[in-house]
């Protein structure tokens, strides 16, 4: 099982996530969030999510298996 | 050093740049730090492998020098850097260089990587370019040239000519440890010819890239949406290097400095334990989100005396559309920390954006005469190729200039806009940039020379003739040095 988190405190709301992932992030009130309706558990959007954590300036997006 | 003998002789040219007004000629602060930066890093690599020289075309006025330089140094190769603004220069400069000179051009900046493959296209006397970041694309160049190759599809990052096809490489990847670069090598100008020599000051960047979508930006073009800082001890080594130099004034030329508060509150809190005394400038603005009274008494204590903010538009829908992902009441907060902080600041403003009228550009006209800024600037929107504004502009407005050729002709300090729709046209475009210009006009000279004098002096220049004659003295030398000099916020 996945799970993917955003730090509320820490996301400067860039929308850079939303940009490399549209299918997972999205923007909402200057912040991003993780869809609920995202298929988590598929490679490629694993692999996204992954190169996303990575290219979040302040490190707010996390990913546990 | 492969052989013991010189590989290439490569002339890097910088041409000529508009003045702040927009008028023709004004002398370069400093050295360019793209040019520094690459020279640097070939240096480093590849030290006695290649000769190194370098031509700034805004230190010199008579355009017959760079011929001369050309004849003497015989160089095998011109790197010519390129920016958007002023681009007829660039154009120029090609041109002059083509009739001196056999030895194939490459052309970098930030031009290339707005447009890329385009670059080649209009300009047939270039045999190369190179997008994006330089340093390890041109070194990797040099080397294939050195060994005489003829395909040069492995280098990612270049630009090039195969046979009558152009063909543009794969993207590279950006430089992630931005610490490892050595500091841009400054000293390889003629320092003396530069007003930063008297001013003792010096730019410097403090991270790589940008995270933010803004829809007008190109920098993410360039330098990506990754923030690639350098560590606040690499930092102060660059500042204290200078510093020991006798320079104590410092631009920091970041497209994001405060992204990260903490880094940016370690490298002042670095610099005040240094006991360095040197002043700082933040005029490639800074994010009002990104800001916090503690930071703002850290940069103040550390001697920072100057910040630019973005804010773009005075109108909320707008700033919601251009993705700038900021609140006008976090502007005003802001400039008031700013304020009590003791740090003299301006905000900037484009007019033109995405979907803007008349009364919602001049919302940003009325927001800006209110703020409780030292000085406000106002840019023509350019809307560079690769942005989205540009394709937004394809498909929603109509071109006032050729959509290939606007880049040339039409700057961001130009009154001219380059594009107009049916709710904001051309005529009122160009009022609201009219008040725009004035305004920032009117802030500058008061901040400059004082409330009483920097009034008298924009009265006195509401008149063409004088206003032009300023103009015209500003791009002498002695013009620009006086008014750089009247800029150093000590």
């Amino acid at each position: 099982m996945i799970k993917v988190t955003i730090g509320e405190k820490e996301c400067l709301g860039c929308g850079l996530c939303n940009e490399l992932a549209p299918e997972i992030f999205f923007q909402q009130n200057d912040k991003s969030v993780v869809n609920s309706n995202a298929n988590l558990e598929d490679k490629d959007n694993q692999e996204l999510i992954r190169k996303t954590v990575k290219a979040c300036p302040v490190g707010a997006i996390k990913m546990r298996i | 050093m492969k052989n013991n003998k010189i590989n290439q002789r490569i002339l890097f040219i910088i041409p000529n740049l508009k003045n702040m007004f927009g008028g023709k000629g004004g002398v370069p602060g400093h050295p360019h730090v793209g040019i520094a930066s690459l020279v640097s890093y070939i240096l480093k690599k590849a030290p006695n492998e290649y000769e190194l020289t370098v031509f700034d075309e805004g230190l010199e006025s008579d355009t017959r020098k760079l011929t001369k330089k050309i004849k003497e140094f015989k160089p095998t190769l011109i790197g010519i850097t390129t920016f958007s603004y002023c681009y007829v220069n660039v154009l120029d400069t090609i041109d002059r260089v083509y009739k001196a000179t056999k030895a194939p051009i490459v052309l970098g900046g930030a031009h290339v990587s707005a447009v890329r493959g385009q670059v080649l296209k209009e300009n047939p006397k270039v045999k190369y370019a190179i997008k994006s970041e330089g340093e390890e694309t041109f070194l990797e160049f040099l080397s294939a040239l050195d060994e005489e190759k003829k395909d040069f599809s492995e280098i990612k990052g270049l630009l090039w000519r195969k046979g009558k096809r152009i063909v543009e490489n794969a993207d590279r990847p950006l430089i992630d440890k931005v610490d490892s670069l050595p500091f841009p090598k400054f000293e390889f100008f003629d320092l003396k010819q530069y007003p930063c020599y008297e001013t003792k000051g010096m730019p410097i960047l403090t991270s790589r890239g940008c995270p933010y979508g803004c829809n007008y930006c190109s920098v993410k073009l360039s330098m990506g949406r990754g923030f690639r800082p350098r560590s606040p001890k690499n930092v102060l080594a660059e500042l204290t290097y200078w510093y020991k130099k006798g320079y104590t004034s410092f631009d920091i030329n970041d497209d994001c400095f405060t992204l990260d508060l903490d880094r940016a509150e370690n490298i002042c809190d670095l610099i005040i334990q240094s006991k360095m005394k040197i002043n700082l400038q933040l005029y490639n603005g800074i994010r009002v989100d990104r800001v916090t009274p503690r930071l703002l008494r850290r940069l103040k204590k550390a001697g920072v005396v100057f910040i630019a903010y973005g804010c773009e538009t005075g109108n909320q829908e707008t700033l919601n559309t251009i993705k700038k992902s900021i609140k006008l009441d976090q502007v005003i907060r802001a400039v008031n920390w700013t304020n009590k902080a003791g740090i003299k600041n301006a905000v900037n403003f484009i007019i033109g954006h995405e979907g803007e009228t008349y009364d919602r550009a001049m919302d940003s006209v009325r927001f800006a005469e209110k703020l409780p800024t030292n000085f406000v600037n106002f840019y023509n929107l350019v809307p560079y190729p690769g942005t989205a504004v540009f394709e937004w502009a394809k498909k929603n407005a109509h071109f006032l200039v050729p959509q290939e050729t606007f880049l040339r002709e039409i700057s961001y300090r130009d009154n001219s806009p380059i594009f107009e729709t049916d709710e904001f046209t051309k005529e009122q475009r160009e009022r609201v940039m009219k008040m725009g210009f004035n305004l920032y006009e009117k802030k500058l000279l008061k901040l400059r020379l004082g409330n009483t004098l920097g009034s008298i002096g924009y009265l006195v220049t509401r008149s063409k003739t004088i206003h032009d004659l300023c103009l015209k003295f500003i791009s002498t030398r002695t013009g620009w040095r006086t008014f750089v000099r009247l800029s150093n916020h000590k």
